[in-house]
C-alpha cells in the first residue's frame, strides 16, 4: 500500500470511529481531550487496525500518550507495517 | 472451610470480623483494610455519627474513589441507623451538589470536596482516633425496611434520582448472588470494576464482605492504562469477576487476557447491559475452566434478579443471549401498556415483583408512584420500562427499552437528562440526543444542536465548546462524542421533533 493510500485508509477508519470528519483536518489535536475517543473507542480502533491492516497493537503495549492524535496513530501503524 | 451464618448482611460481616479479623476485606491500589480494621473503625465512626448527627435517619453521602475509608464510612452509616449514598469522585461537582441538595445530610468527603456539611478526610481520621474502642449499639443498625443505601441514577428530568434500597433487599440479594455459577465463593477474591456509585459494584461488595472475601478494586487510573490494568489483574489472583460486558470486551482486545493472567478465575458475572454471544464465546475460549453467568436487573430491584449460565449451546444458537431465571423471592411478569398481564411468551413490559424491589425514589413520590406499586397479594413491584418476554421454560429474554433510556458501556443514561443539560447552555435553542450505533451496538451518543447565536468559527470548535461546558454538569460517559450543528430540527405532522428521522439520518 502506498503511503498516501495508507494514510487515507487510516483517516477513514478514524472518522468512522470518532464519528467526526474533523480528523481529516485536525491531525494534532488530542482526540481524548476533544471527546472524540474514549477508552472503549480506542480499543475499537486497535481492533479495526488489526482487521484492516493486519497490524497488531496490543492495548497493553502502548500508552495513551503515544496514540492520542491522528498523526501519532498514523505513525504507530507505519512503524509496524 | 468457613461456615457462614444465615441472616442479615451486617451480621455476616460481623461474623467475618470476629472469625477472620486478619483477612483482607479490601485492596485498592496500595491501600488495604482487614476485616478487623473495617469493623473496629466503622464502630468508632458510627459512635461519632451518633454523637454528632442531629437527624438520626438522614442519608450520609460518602464522596471518594474506591478507597478503603469509603467502605468504613458505608458501614459506619448503616451501623448508626443512616443510609449511605456513594458518590464517585468522577461525578461533576454540580451533579454532586444536586445530589447533596436532595439528601440534605452530612457528606463524608474521603476525597476533597468543598461543601458546608463536608466532613473532611482529616476530620474522619481524627474521629477514628478519638472514638477508638467505642461503638454504636446494635439497636441502631439499619434493619428490615430501613434504607441501607441510596444510589443516584440518571433521571429524565435532568436531575439525578435516588433509588432507596432497604436492608431487607440487601439481605435477600447477597445469598443468591453468592450462589451464581454454583461456585463456593467463601474467602475468595472479587474483582471490582464499577465505581461505588454504580449499583453493579453492590454485587462484589456484598458478596465479598458477607463471605469473608477480598474486594479487589480496579481504580480509574488503572482502568485507563491497559498495561497497569493487566499488571494489577495479574496480582489479584481473583476467583470471581464482576463487570459490565463492555469492560470484558475491552480486556479481550488484548490477547494476554486469558487464564494465564487470572489462573484462579472460576466465574464471570455480568450485568448492566446486553451480553453478546461473541463476548461469551471469547471468554470461554480464553478461560476454559471459568463459568460465564449473565444476569439482569435494574437498580430499582437491587442489582439483579435473574441469572443464567452461558454454555456453548446458548452461544451457538445464533439467538441473542437470554437473561435467565428469577432468584428465589422474585417473580417476573409481562404487562401490556394498560397493565394487563400477558402470557404465553408474548412481548411486553418486564415487571419485577418480589422481596428485593426498592422502597422507591428518595423524596420523589411523584416519580415512585408511576413505576412502583403492590400486586393484589401485597407483593411490591417495579415496572422496569424494559421490553421482554418469558419463554416456555420460564426463561426471561430482554429486548430493549420502551423509553429514551439507553445503556452505553454499562452506564444507564436517560437521553432526556443529556438534552435538559444541553438545553441549559445559554447559546442553545434546541437539542436532541440520540444513540449512535456501530456493528449493532451503541457506540456513543450524538447530539443534534440548534444555536441561537454563533459561539465559535467552525462547527467543530462549537462542538468542542459544548463538550467542555457539559463537563461542568454531566459525568464523562454522558457527554456526546458527536455534536451536529443544525439550523433547525425536523418535525413530525403533529409538530413534535422527529426523532426517528434524525436517527435515520445519523445511521
Amino acid at each position: 500500500m502506498e503511503n498516501n493510500e495508507l494514510e487515507a485508509a487510516i483517516l477513514d477508519l478514524l472518522a468512522d470511529i470518532a464519528a467526526d470528519d474533523v480528523v481529516y483536518d485536525e491531525r494534532d489535536i488530542d482526540l481524548f481531550e476533544a471527546g472524540l475517543l474514549d477508552s472503549m473507542a480506542a480499543i475499537e480502533l486497535l481492533i479495526a487496525l488489526e482487521c484492516t491492516f493486519s497490524v497488531i497493537i496490543a492495548p497493553t503495549e502502548v500508552e495513551r500518550e503515544e496514540m492520542n492524535t491522528v498523526n501519532k496513530i498514523i505513525a504507530q501503524v507505519k512503524a509496524r507495517m | 472451610m468457613n461456615t457462614m451464618p444465615s441472616g442479615s448482611f451486617l451480621s455476616c460481616v460481623h461474623y467475618q470480623a470476629v472469625s477472620n479479623s486478619d483477612s483482607l476485606a479490601m485492596v485498592s491500589d496500595e491501600q488495604s483494610l482487614t476485616y478487623g480494621q473495617l469493623w473496629r473503625e466503622s464502630d468508632s465512626l458510627a459512635a461519632y455519627i451518633l454523637d454528632h448527627s442531629c437527624d438520626n435517619t438522614a442519608p450520609i453521602a460518602v464522596y471518594g474513589h474506591k478507597s478503603p475509608l469509603m467502605l468504613v464510612c458505608f458501614l459506619a452509616a448503616v451501623k448508626s441507623g443512616h443510609p449511605y449514598v456513594p458518590i464517585d469522585a468522577s461525578v461533576p461537582d454540580s451533579r454532586v451538589l444536586d445530589i447533596l441538595s436532595q439528601t440534605k445530610g452530612d457528606v463524608f468527603a474521603v476525597s476533597d470536596f468543598e461543601h458546608p456539611s463536608a466532613i473532611t478526610n482529616e476530620r474522619i481520621r481524627e474521629a477514628l482516633k478519638e472514638y477508638d474502642g467505642r461503638s454504636a449499639s446494635q439497636k441502631y443498625w439499619v434493619s428490615d425496611d430501613d434504607i441501607f443505601y441510596i444510589l443516584f441514577t440518571s433521571g429524565s428530568t435532568g436531575s439525578p434520582k435516588g433509588v432507596k434500597v432497604t436492608e431487607r433487599c440487601v439481605s435477600r440479594f447477597f445469598p443468591w448472588a453468592l450462589s451464581l455459577g454454583n461456585t463456593d465463593k467463601t474467602g475468595q477474591t472479587f474483582i471490582n470494576q464499577a465505581p461505588f456509585s454504580f449499583d453493579l459494584s453492590v454485587y462484589e461488595l456484598c458478596m465479598s464482605l458477607a463471605s469473608g472475601g477480598t474486594l479487589f478494586c480496579l481504580t480509574k487510573e488503572k482502568q485507563e492504562n491497559s498495561r497497569l490494568l493487566f499488571e494489577t489483574l495479574a496480582q489479584s489472583c481473583a476467583e470471581v469477576w464482576v463487570s459490565t460486558p463492555s469492560f470484558a470486551d475491552m480486556c479481550l482486545a488484548d490477547m494476554s487476557f486469558c487464564e494465564n493472567l487470572l489462573p484462579n478465575l472460576e466465574v464471570f458475572i455480568f450485568c448492566g447491559e446486553t451480553l453478546f454471544p461473541s463476548t461469551a464465546r471469547k471468554l470461554r475460549e480464553r478461560f476454559p475452566d471459568a463459568k460465564v453467568v449473565n444476569t439482569y436487573g435494574p437498580t430499582e430491584s437491587t442489582v439483579a434478579v435473574t441469572e443464567i449460565e452461558i454454555d456453548a449451546k446458548l452461544i451457538d444458537s445464533g439467538e441473542p443471549l437470554p437473561v435467565g431465571f428469577t432468584k428465589p423471592g422474585t417473580r417476573i411478569l409481562i404487562w401490556d401498556k394498560d397493565g394487563k398481564e400477558l402470557e404465553g411468551g408474548e412481548q411486553g413490559e418486564i415487571v419485577i415483583a418480589g422481596d428485593t424491589v426498592s422502597a422507591g425514589y428518595y423524596n420523589r413520590d411523584d416519580l415512585s408512584n408511576k413505576v412502583f406499586g403492590y400486586l393484589a397479594d401485597g407483593t411490591r413491584y417495579y415496572k422496569t420500562g424494559d421490553k421482554g418476554y418469558v419463554d416456555d421454560d420460564g426463561c426471561l429474554h430482554y429486548i430493549g427499552r420502551l423509553d429514551l433510556q439507553i445503556k452505553l458501556n454499562g452506564y444507564r443514561i436517560e437521553l432526556g437528562d443529556i438534552e435538559k443539560n444541553i438545553q441549559k447552555l445559554p447559546y442553545v435553542s434546541s437539542v436532541v440526543a440520540l444513540p449512535a450505533f456501530r456493528n449493532g451496538k451503541i457506540s456513543h451518543i450524538a447530539a443534534i444542536v440548534c444555536l441561537n447565536r454563533a459561539i465559535a468559527e467552525s462547527d467543530f470548535k462549537t462542538g468542542l465548546r459544548i463538550k467542555e461546558d457539559l463537563k461542568e454538569t454531566l459525568p464523562h460517559y454522558m457527554i456526546p462524542r458527536k455534536i451536529v450543528i443544525k439550523e433547525s430540527l425536523p418535525t413530525t405532522n403533529n409538530g413534535k421533533v422527529d426523532r426517528k428521522a434524525l436517527q435515520e439520518e445519523l445511521g
